[in-house]
């Protein structure tokens, strides 16, 4: 038993934190929980996201200093793990600037909008970044582009409901998107169709159907008048 | 100390390579912490995916939002939080060497996690009875039709007039995310279920309460994820 | 508390005849075995039954190409065939290579403690990989795995049968045993350190190996939830990367090579550790520098989360972004050139022995050199643009990645192995497998230089005339790079079976790993070990301790005392 002698940096000896506080931090938790709940029904618009993000950050602080005692832990596991949140961070942050940034240089550089559609091809493909393998209107999806006889896939079966339940819809109906139907045509092939230099923006901008997205991305697209 | 020879004496509970219970503690201790940085960069490729897909397709998520239920999922919250609770209470008794509190308190976890899956299993019942399936299984039935026809009118600032077919690829993102975490849920129930056994053997001591902390900490992991994916999944304007 | 005595079969004084290879016996004793040496050993046999597979995939990949058109296989093979080198070496073979083989082995033992921080977790590691292994062979065998070792979407999510989707849940499941490897290394290097063996005293083996374990817990948990979504896309078609279904594919290359670019320093980070030691060992010297050697690892390290974006320039990412991503592929020069820098430093005026290990520890040095220098041509944006997937890439990795990791993980094989098995092996043989392999790879690659250069695609299965000459000369070299293995091959299976008995130190090596028998003791050294100098401390090494080892290190302790 001659470790008796080192007793003190022998055995291990916990920092036992007192139950109040445990409980108070779940009370703060749950209060926090109501907190965002009843943000989320007030209705902030943009800020929406930065302030759930801001009230989650605070309840994972306390989760993490008080229920995991990171107040107590050695400076390198607090490293460690603040490093893994960095890393993440940085992930998050340069993939960003790609997603978000294409085109925004050299707008032809990436073909970022399929000529045939007019949709967005966040990709950088011709085939279009939002859901081409379907019809997006109406009149697109009554072409019956899936097998015949059975269901049609989404985002048609959306339109093939709605003309079901027709009569007792009071929501707009479809028919503005009639003006896209040429466009479907001419849509999907998924492999080529990528974009080539000899069409204006202005062209993309006149066949784009009138999905919001898309408005909003021809807005940025004057970008190009860098064009010659 | 450096004359220490291999057949040295120490408690049962100290492994054969290690000098001292304090340096079998702090290692593994530093091991978790490891495993747990590792944990956040396995889930960090899952918000990356959301925040990228919630930037192309904004209106898509809001539709989709509203499709969640976000009652049960606070309510999942608040058990999750319960359960992280208990599971620090679990750890301050194994330290204060009273075993049975220990069990009780891992008892409760236990059972706070249960809830958590049965109230994720209601929740996935019902998206796929409504047909709000992950991938190519996405396909609403006329019910689910009426509810994206209703989140569709509780977004009305975004005045749309045809749902955004991404919903399928929010649906996906949320899948993904929601399972993964279940399935941490799952593992840390059967982790628990290992501590309670060895806490009844009477393994655990003031000097050594060890793997009910690791699991502990795993456990608040688990929890602190979740603090992200309820708002993030089921609150978005 | 009460203390109790713990008995171990093993640590019965039997004299020193008693080692980790004979203190227990059977297969059974090696297959549960938690002893990081034996993990080691077996990782090694494991590990390198994948080099020799991945190997004969590559000269059958050399020989297709030997000539245009058809010469052996079909292109659909082809597209497998490299597909499976580049899989087999990446996952099953470089990556694993130094830290889970000659690491497991060395660590704790240049570290003075008796195992890794966690044993069983190390256990857990090998059958984990052996696992992956298994389904990769499965995928192999059910279909047909073309996709490339990068399973780039949407070609891999749209594969027709199962096969690739078991290649990735393989590579997957490898992914975990990398974690559990590096998560282990790191709380031993934090926590298992021998009394005295204080940060600035870490052989520099140690900090490349803790530069390589803190990348494996970091980056390959990405590469594990990617390799998820691309399941699930494949099975479930949940719309992440494919374009049709409002994904993107780019989106997973910046996935893919947020793991796999720190994965490139996962793999030459070992090796540079090993050579780090050849050069101290055989120059008789301290390494020039070593706190900016240390640092330069861990440098890498970080700096290799930073740059992924340098494999994406053409794939039609944000012009932003490429601007970035390629200004800070520069900095990677920085802590690589303290490294080429600080070697040389250590040689001048260093009593130089030109024995086998140190003849790659050279070779590592040229070769790495000119591959981290071609690798500033494809970090800048306008000659990528000319050179992207052409041979000139396959030629840059290739010297990095064989000219850097193999020749490192070689060398270090040959400096360890009177360690590891007791035996010395014949220097002349390995000499001449040294001169083979170092002439044959240089042929292969060199020329493959010329050919990216002046346009040759990578991966195609034919080929312009014009190319013809420098393909064919450039397989001709895989054969006498083969060539050399085989010799090498033949070199240490003599050597197991009629070596030389090796002496503790045969190397004069004042480095730690020296100090205990060989083949170590069961516990690493009889007695725990104190440390009183540095592992480079030449000048306070004492003769007996350079050129009889340690018969002595059961008395260190006391001479400390």
């Amino acid at each position: 038993m001659s470790q008796k002698a080192h007793h003190d940096d022998y055995y291990v000896h916990a920092h036992v934190t007192d139950t109040k506080i445990y409980a108070g931090i779940l009370g703060t938790l749950l209060l926090l929980t109501l907190l965002t709940v009843a943000v989320y029904n007030v209705r902030l618009g943009a800020a929406n996201l930065i302030v759930a993000i801001l009230i989650a950050t605070v309840k994972a602080s306390l989760v993490v200093f008080y229920f995991m005692h990171m107040k107590y832990e050695t400076k390198f596991n607090v490293l460690l793990f603040l490093g893994s949140l960095a890393f993440g961070g940085i992930f998050l942050a340069y993939t960003m600037n790609d997603t978000s940034n294409r085109g925004s240089v050299d707008p032809w550089s990436g073909s970022w909008v399929d000529r045939s559609s007019g949709f967005s091809a966040q990709g950088g493909l011709g085939a279009g970044g939002r859901l081409s393998a379907f019809k997006l209107s109406a009149d697109g999806c009554s072409e019956g582009t899936w097998p015949a006889g059975g269901e049609p896939p989404w985002p048609c079966s959306w339109f093939a409901w709605q003309e079901a339940r027709d009569g007792s819809s009071d929501k707009p109906a479809v028919a503005e998107d009639v003006g896209d139907a040429e466009v479907d045509d001419a849509q999907v092939d998924g492999t080529g169709g990528t974009e080539t230099q000899d069409d204006s923006p202005d062209l993309n901008a006149a066949e784009a159907p009138s999905s919001e997205q898309n408005t909003k991305r021809e807005e940025s697209e004057p970008d190009s008048s860098n064009e010659p | 100390m450096s004359t220490e020879t291999h057949e040295h004496q120490g408690p049962a509970y100290l492994q054969h390579h290690f000098h001292t219970p304090v340096q079998q503690f702090s290692a593994a201790k530093l091991g978790m912490w490891a495993f747990l940085s590792q944990e956040v960069l396995f889930f960090s490729g899952l918000f990356v995916a959301y925040g990228i897909f919630r930037s192309w397709y904004p209106e898509a998520f809001s539709v989709a939002s509203h499709l969640l239920d976000w009652k049960m999922g606070g309510i999942n919250t608040c058990v999750l939080l319960l359960s992280s609770f208990t599971a620090a209470m679990s750890v301050r008794s194994a330290q204060k060497g009273t075993q049975n509190q220990t069990s009780m308190w891992i008892v409760l976890t236990i059972l706070f996690a249960l809830g958590f899956m049965v109230i994720k299993y209601f929740e996935y019942a019902h998206k796929f009875h409504v047909g709000f399936a992950p991938g190519e299984y996405f396909a609403p039935s006329p019910e689910g039709m009426e509810e994206i026809s209703h989140a569709m009118q509780s977004v009305n600032h975004l005045s749309l007039s045809a749902p955004p077919p991404e919903i399928r690829s929010f649906f996906g993102i949320y899948f993904m995310m929601t399972g993964v975490h279940g399935i941490h849920v799952l593992i840390g129930i059967f982790v628990f279920i290992w501590m309670l056994v060895r806490n009844v053997r009477g393994e655990f001591s003031p000097e050594f309460f060890t793997p009910v902390d690791l699991a502990a900490l795993y456990w608040h992991l688990v929890d602190l994820i979740w603090i992200y994916l309820f708002p993030l999944l089921y609150l978005i304007d | 508390m009460t203390a109790e005595a713990i008995t171990h079969p093993s640590s019965a004084p039997a004299g020193e005849e008693e080692n980790y290879l004979n203190h227990q016996k059977g297969l059974v004793s090696w297959l549960i075995t938690l002893d990081h040496k034996r993990i080691g050993i077996m990782y090694l046999v494991a590990i390198l039954v994948a080099f020799l597979a991945g190997g004969v995939f590559a000269l059958l990949v050399r020989t297709e190409l030997a000539a245009p058109g058809h010469t052996i296989m079909e292109a659909h093979t082809y597209n497998k065939m490299f597909t499976l080198h580049g899989a087999i070496m990446v996952f099953l073979f470089i990556i694993p290579s130094i830290p889970a083989a000659l690491g497991n082995f060395f660590l704790p033992i240049m570290l003075g403690t008796k195992d890794v921080a966690f044993p069983r977790l190390n256990l857990a590691s090998f059958y984990i990989y052996v696992a992956g292994t298994i389904m990769a062979l499965v995928a192999i065998t059910i279909g047909d795995v073309d996709t490339g070792w990068t399973f780039y979407t949407p070609y891999s999510s749209r594969a027709a049968d199962g096969a690739v989707v078991w290649m990735t849940l393989a590579v997957f499941v490898l992914g975990f045993s990398s974690i559990l490897t590096g998560l282990n290394f790191i709380a031993t290097v934090h926590k298992m350190r021998a009394p005295g063996l204080h940060w600035k005293r870490l052989p520099l083996f140690i900090w490349g190996m803790y530069a390589t374990a803190v990348i494996q817990v970091l980056a390959t948990p990405v590469l594990a939830i990617t390799l998820l979504l691309l399941t699930m896309e494949a099975t479930l078609g949940i719309g992440i990367f494919d374009p049709e279904l409002g994904g993107d594919p780019v989106l997973f290359q910046h996935f893919f090579w947020f793991y796999s670019h720190p994965a490139v320093y996962i793999m030459i980070l070992p090796g540079m550790a090993v050579v780090n030691e050849l050069i101290a060992t055989f120059s008789q010297r301290a390494i020039f520098g070593y706190m900016f050697v240390a640092m330069s690892s861990v440098s890498l390290a970080l700096l290799g989360f930073l740059v992924w974006g340098h494999h994406m320039f053409t794939s039609g990412m944000s012009e932003y972004a490429t601007m970035i991503f390629s200004a800070l592929t520069f900095l990677v020069a920085i802590p690589s050139g303290v490294k080429v820098f600080n070697w040389t430093a250590t040689l001048y005026k260093g009593s130089i022995r030109l024995a086998s290990p140190m003849l790659y520890a050279l070779s590592f040095i040229a070769l790495f050199t000119i591959g981290g220098l071609t690798g500033l041509f494809l970090g800048t944006l306008s000659t990528d643009i000319h050179l992207h997937d052409t041979y000139f890439v396959v030629a840059h990795f290739h010297y990095v990645m064989v000219g850097g990791t193999v020749f490192g993980f070689i060398g270090g094989l040959h400096y360890w192995w009177p360690k590891m098995t007791g035996r010395m092996y014949n220097e002349r043989l390995a000499i001449v497998s040294w001169a083979l392999v170092f002439w044959g790879f240089n042929q292969t690659f060199f020329l493959q230089f010329i050919l990216g250069s002046q346009g040759m695609p990578r991966r195609y299965y034919d080929y312009l005339d014009q190319y013809a000459t420098l393909h064919g000369f450039s397989s001709l070299g895989s054969y006498i790079l083969g060539v050399g293995f085989v010799v090498m091959l033949v070199m240490f299976l003599l050597s197991l079976r009629n070596g030389v008995k090796a002496p503790p130190n045969p190397w004069g090596s004042a480095g730690y790993e020296w100090m205990t028998t060989s083949p170590p003791h069961p516990h690493n050294f009889a007695e725990d070990p104190f440390m009183t100098r540095g592992p480079y401390d030449y000048h306070l090494a004492s003769d007996e301790e350079l050129f009889e080892g340690f018969p002595g290190d059961f008395t260190v302790s006391e001479a400390k005392a």
